[in-house]
């Protein structure tokens, strides 16, 4: 899906990019990852073909971005590090701004801004400002407003930034529901534990050159993930919620610790666990975790 | 609907908005109606003059150049890039959009202004209020390409001054109508004067807009002259803000805009200096038109060398896009070359270009009997003439007899080599780490250079030397033509060591996971 050769970037007599070379599938969750000013934003915008290399070639979808770039652009959704929203616009209005401004067509758009706003979860009213929105609910409009014309890709730099708790939960929900529909994602973020949640890959990046591009491989060939938990406390009900849950097998489990295997997405798992009132100690998916691919 | 446009409308206009406009300047105009001075409807044609360019002038060319500038500052630009709005769009998005609601203003002000007409002999007046139209569409536009110019020159996040860019707009506007000389001819100026004495604003306001003007021999009405040269300008302000957003947006595509407005530059005011010059000794055999022409190609390049040294310090300097620029000459591909030739290469050529249509001039020339017998200079060397060879030999020639009808145009090659010096230099800092004050840091090594330096040597009592730092026509200034170029393939020179320095990286395997 993404296919980058020999990508050089300078800035001034700063190189940003040194030779960066990959190639990114479709369907894959890629978490971009490396120390501030490793190159990440770069990257993600010369993909973006919003910043022209150097040298070297972007593909995305087959297409060069610097030969095709208003093509790739209808592409791509892309959330910069620092986005910004039309804060005295209506939030209805600004939704129809960007359909527009991709070029939907009138009938499309309603459905369009009806799907994405569904997709983040964003709640409003008729006549809300954009400006009264929580900073929570300003990153999922301004999400929707970048998959509002249903890009095959998703460049989403730092998206978790700034966000509580809370919308950062929601954040990787939403992440792993695009990823459902079939989205080719890269995401950048210094969280490394969240981006665990929802990445198929990890990348990474250091002063400007890729040091590692590898598969997390938490989930088998057939889709079924390897689980490790331990409670805070013993719990007599642990095994039989566990057991009681759809696709999981259980390898191991006592009243306090369990390994399982997995058919489906573990935060459904640990949302349930934590709904039951189970004070999660330890949630981790075996095989390389994305802190270990970074910091090796 | 373009959606720019209706995102600003929707920003612009409500109902209370809708109203209060035309309720202020109804009470505006009411006054002036009732003051007690002159003629009442004179006091409201100009009453609704001076409100429109205070509206224009002081409150859109600030919405027209902030629509630019609030995308950078909101963060709001890279959606609107990756958009698939088209740069035409975009422009009139902005342009018209976010300047919506002072222009409902102005276009109230200009419609009483030619109601008032009516009540007064007033048809000068009613056609003089489409120059004011064009002024006011000028300043708006003007304003937008300014904001543009400086977008393109944003290093990380910085923003577009307003301010900045309205400061500028009202320097060219006030400059361009009223005080430029191109407008203001000896005629209208005595006209002007009497109005004034005679405590009439609307004479005199007429008087800027009376009389006639030469251009390339050819005397038109000035009225026509102002309205076509004022059309002219924003045409090109519009072309070039449509460029750099076509730019902005990727889109792969030629610059021609900048060389054809450097071209257009230099052929307009050519028409004004488009006379016989024939006190120019060396002219003195040469038909009438190579003698007007002369002056014609010599002030084209200095207004190409003007622009050229503008175009230098406000284009970006991006080493990616030089990088790219020399690859596809490297791959001998002349469309990407053309695409992604940077501007100031561009305006640089113009300025050769400017130059050598000033020396074909001065070749194609017959020599004057009096000053130079070139078949006496030349001797033996018969067999070269009417070849290409024969110009090389005529410069060379000059440069052996302080030929005076060569002076000039090798004055004008050591301003070329000074002027490939000053770009070198420019992109040379422009190469180091903190490239964000690089040219500041140039413009102040070129005031040591021109300014400083020469002043230091006149005070040292060492005048001569002046001539290898500034640019010399004298004759007989040979040498110090050589130090200019000299000057220019040190600095050159440095800055290829430089660039080469910083580049050659292995390349590495692609890596799929």
């Amino acid at each position: 899906m993404i296919r980058v050769e020999s990508l050089d970037f300078d800035y001034g007599a700063v190189r940003a990019l040194h030779d960066i070379s990959f190639e990114i599938r479709e369907g894959s969750v890629v978490a971009l990852v490396g120390p501030n000013g490793s190159g990440k934003t770069t990257l993600m915008r010369s993909i973006a073909g919003l910043q022209t290399p150097a040298s070297g070639r972007v593909f995305v979808g087959g297409l060069s971005v610097s030969e095709n770039p208003r093509k790739v652009h209808r592409q791509i959704g892309f959330l910069p590090d620092f986005y910004g929203l039309y804060g005295d616009l209506k939030i209805r209005h600004s939704l129809e701004f960007h359909a527009g401004a991709k070029k939907l067509a009138r009938e499309d758009a309603e459905a369009a801004i009806d799907w994405a706003v569904r997709s983040v979860g964003l709640e409003f009213h008729p006549h809300q400002l954009i400006r009264e929105l929580s900073r929570g609910n300003s990153q999922r409009l301004a999400i929707a407003q970048a998959i509002l014309h249903k890009p095959r890709t998703a460049l989403l730099d730092e998206p978790a930034s700034g966000l509580d708790p809370e919308a950062r939960r929601q954040l990787s929900q939403l992440i792993r529901s695009l990823h459902d529909v079939g989205m080719t994602l890269v995401v950048s973020s210094h969280i490394l534990h969240e981006l665990e949640e929802y990445a198929t890959h990890v990348m990474v990046l250091r002063e400007g050159r890729l040091v590692s591009f590898e598969g997390l491989s938490a989930s088998n060939e057939d889709g079924r993930r390897v689980i490790e938990i331990r409670l805070s406390e013993p719990q007599t009900r642990f095994a039989e919620i566990l057991g009681a849950e759809a696709g999981v097998s259980i390898q191991r489990a006592d009243s306090q610790s369990a390994s399982i295997e997995l058919t489906g997405e573990p935060s459904s798992l640990l949302a349930k666990l934590v709904d039951e009132g189970f004070g999660v100690e330890h949630f981790s998916t075996e095989g390389r975790s994305v802190q270990q691919v970074y910091f090796d | 609907m373009n959606p720019e446009l209706l995102r600003n409308l929707r920003l612009e206009f409500s109902l209370p908005r809708l109203i209060a406009m035309p309720v202020i300047l109804a009470v505006v105009f009411a006054l002036v109606w009732f003051m007690e001075m002159g003629e009442a409807a004179e006091r409201l044609y100009i009453g609704a003059l001076v409100v429109l360019y205070v509206i224009v002038l002081l409150w859109g060319v600030r919405k027209s150049a902030g629509s630019l500038a609030g995308e950078l500052a909101n963060n709001t630009w890279d959606a609107q890039r990756l958009s698939a709005m088209s740069a035409g769009e975009l422009l009139l998005g902005k342009l018209v959009g976010a300047a919506s609601y002072p222009l409902y203003g102005a276009a109230i002000c200009l419609c009483t202004a030619f109601v008032a007409t009516f009540a007064f002999d007033g048809a000068s007046s009613r056609q003089a209020l489409l120059i004011h139209l064009m002024i006011s569409a000028l300043a708006l536009a003007f304003a937008f390409l300014v904001a543009a110019v400086l977008m393109t020159r944003r290093m990380g996040r910085t923003g577009v001054s307003v301010t900045l860019c309205q400061i500028i707009t009202l320097l060219l506007i006030l400059y361009l109508p009223f005080v430029s000389p191109l407008f203001v001819s000896e005629e209208m100026g005595r006209e002007a004067q009497t109005a004034f004495e005679q405590g009439s604003p609307l004479l005199w306001l007429s008087s800027l807009f009376g009389g006639n003007a030469t251009w390339y021999g050819v005397e038109i009405s000035a009225f026509i002259f102002r309205l076509l040269t004022l059309s002219s300008l924003l045409f090109w302000a519009i072309l070039g803000a449509i460029h750099i957003l076509r730019v902005e947006l990727q889109y792969r595509s030629i610059g021609w805009s900048l060389a054809a407005f450097m071209l257009f530059c230099m052929v307009y005011f050519g028409g004004l200096v488009y006379l016989d010059f024939a006190w120019i000794t060396h002219l003195a055999d040469a038909p009438s038109i190579i003698r007007k022409f002369y002056p014609v190609t010599l002030q084209g390049f200095m207004v190409a060398l003007v622009l050229a040294y503008l175009v230098m310090f406000l284009a970006p300097k991006s080493e990616n896009e030089l990088q790219r620029f020399l690859a596809a000459i490297g791959s001998r591909d002349p469309r990407g070359a053309a695409v992604d030739a940077p501007p100031w290469l561009v305006a640089v050529a113009v300025v050769f270009l400017a130059f050598l249509a000033h020396v074909v001039l001065v070749a194609v020339s017959p020599p004057a009997q009096s000053v130079l017998n070139l078949d006496e200079l030349l001797g033996n060397f018969d067999y070269i003439s009417n070849t290409p060879l024969d110009l090389v030999v005529q410069v060379v020639s000059a440069v052996v007899s302080n030929q005076s009808a060569w002076t000039l145009p090798l004055g004008l090659f050591g301003f070329c080599g000074l002027l490939l010096r000053d770009l070198a230099l420019l992109l040379l800092l422009n190469l180091g780490r903190n490239s964000g004050r690089a040219d500041l840091t140039a413009l102040v090594y070129l005031m040591v250079l021109y300014l400083v330096l020469p002043g230091l040597l006149y005070a040292l009592n060492s005048p001569s030397s002046v001539a290898y730092l500034l640019p010399s026509v004298r004759i007989g200034a040979f040498d110090a033509i050589a130090v200019h170029w000299l000057q220019a393939m040190l600095v050159t020179g440095l800055f290829v060591w430089r660039w080469r320095q910083i580049r050659a990286v292995p390349h590495a395997p692609i890596a799929t996971a």
